[in-house]
């Protein structure tokens, strides 16, 4: 049986060092939708899910992503497995590739290299975020949603790990097939980071944006080598 | 943990005989691999793994010559011969190339080093599968799991080919297969030295690059042969012999 693979990205507005910056506007366009547009490119998929929380101000979210066909599903804004875990059954996904919107630069290659290698070496879990590596927000990770279960089942206790999905996998490494990919030397740069976390960020995406559109690369384009080379060159 | 990067190499190929010592740019085809080779880090020794035929001397000169070491042992049982190399040096990894490989990409060497090291894996390869172009070939595994094969009764071909028992039996271990991201995804391609058009083929890719050999990169190989399409037509008709 073919397994159904879905993307989820985790997002809320509630931020406490930028709120609302999902919403944030770069060349008319909020930062969301830029995601939304670069996952769309992500090969393999059957489905893009918006996973966000139940709290009346993420109703935007919610908005934006059925204006631009993506799924959502709406769950406890603490406990951020389980509501991975209930979108994926709402949406019959096997296979969870986990991405947070604060990543909206996240290069779509890199994902696909990440699948093909889940797929291929039959795993239970891989990732691409072992630091020191990639520049920050190139971060995807992927699992089966049976994994997830079976690792929330195991952790329903701790707190941690019910905010941080992923934590009790990695962490017990000898229950679960898991794997870290490490960057060829050519996208090694640790230092760089591309994430969406404070104002500054946002002004830095902006400029990039800008300096891309001049070259008429739209934002959803940029791949993780040209980031480099225009922070290299910067 | 010692990591030795073993080539194994002979003189007496079916199909090319002495193929290591053609030169390109006046130096030979493993001057050029262990030149390359040695910009490396994290490797304890470099070893040549040859056979104890007589035509074989020359590499054992070749490596005094250029201060690495040289292990001989068997023509047939190649497995047999890098696990007497890896225990001599007392290797915790091997490192495997094999000499027909000169232009072997050296990051993806560190990269699959990086994730055996960081998984705590017992076997990553990027061949296996081949995703990458046949001549990129790296496996790199412990020597614990090669010593512990050996100890069962090892087929003709499986002493042949050094990695085929564990292979064969992947699910047993910590086993990963690096699968080419897009941009290096070319498995029909060959960089390798099989026969003498293999030649002719290099020494076309290493006049075009113009840098240091040391930085030649997969991707420019790549590059190279897409803006050169032609220089295909000089190996693309070629039957590659696998293991399996």
């Amino acid at each position: 049986m073919k397994n159904n693979i879905g993307v989820i990205i985790e997002a809320r507005l509630n931020s406490s060092r930028l709120p609302n910056k999902h919403l944030k506007v770069i060349l008319d366009i909020p930062l969301i939708v830029h995601l939304f547009t670069r996952l769309k490119k992500v090969k393999n998929i059957s489905k893009i899910i918006l996973a966000t929380t139940d709290s009346k101000r993420d109703d935007k979210l919610e908005n934006l992503a059925k204006k631009n066909k993506i799924s959502v599903y709406r769950g406890d804004e603490y406990n951020v497995k389980k509501r991975v875990i209930e979108a994926a059954k709402k949406f019959k996904i096997d296979i969870i590739i986990s991405i947070t919107a604060d990543c909206p630069l996240i290069d779509n290659n890199l994902i696909d290299y990440c699948l093909q290698n889940f797929l291929h070496n039959k795993l239970d879990y891989i990732n691409n975020l072992d630091y020191p590596g990639l520049p920050g927000g190139m971060n995807c990770q992927i699992f089966y949603t049976k994994t997830l279960i079976k690792s929330y089942k195991l952790c329903i206790k701790n707190k941690l790990n019910l905010e941080h999905p992923t934590l009790f996998i990695l962490r017990n490494k000898k229950l679960f097939r898991t794997f870290s990919l490490r960057p060829n030397i050519n996208l090694f740069y640790p230092n760089l980071r591309y994430e969406l976390d404070t104002i500054d960020d946002y002004k830095e995406m902006k400029q990039i944006a800008v300096y891309f559109n001049t070259k008429k690369i739209k934002f959803s384009d940029i791949t993780c080598n040209e980031l480099i080379n225009y922070s290299i060159a910067k | 943990m010692k990591n030795v990067l073993i080539i194994t190499a002979r003189s007496n190929s079916s199909r090319l005989k002495n193929k290591h010592f053609l030169k390109i740019n006046n130096k030979t085809i493993i001057q050029i691999l262990v030149d390359r080779l040695k910009y490396l880090n994290n490797y304890s020794n470099i070893v040549i793994a040859t056979t104890t035929n007589p035509e074989d001397d020359k590499f054992q000169l070749f490596c005094k010559k250029n201060k690495i070491d040289c292990f001989r042992g068997s023509e047939n049982d190649v497995t047999g011969r890098v696990l007497k190399a890896a225990t001599l040096y007392k290797a915790y990894y091997i490192t495997l190339i094999t000499g027909d490989c000169p232009l072997v990409d050296l990051s993806i060497i560190e990269q699959l080093y990086e994730m055996i090291k960081i998984n705590k894996y017992d076997f990553v390869t990027n061949s296996d599968l081949r995703s990458y172009p046949d001549g990129m070939d790296v496996q790199i595994f412990k020597r614990s799991i090669l010593n512990e094969i050996y100890k069962t009764k090892l087929t003709k071909l499986e002493k042949e080919h050094v990695t085929l028992s564990i292979r064969r039996k992947k699910n047993k271990y910590k086993f990963f297969n690096l699968v080419a991201p897009k941009n290096l995804y070319w498995p029909e391609l060959a960089v390798t030295l099989d026969e003498i058009n293999d030649y002719y083929f290099l020494k076309e890719i290493v006049k075009k690059f113009s840098n240091n050999l040391r930085m030649i990169s997969c991707e420019d190989i790549i590059n190279i042969i897409r803006k050169n399409k032609k220089l295909l037509k000089l190996n693309n008709y070629i039957i590659r012999k696998g293991d399996n």
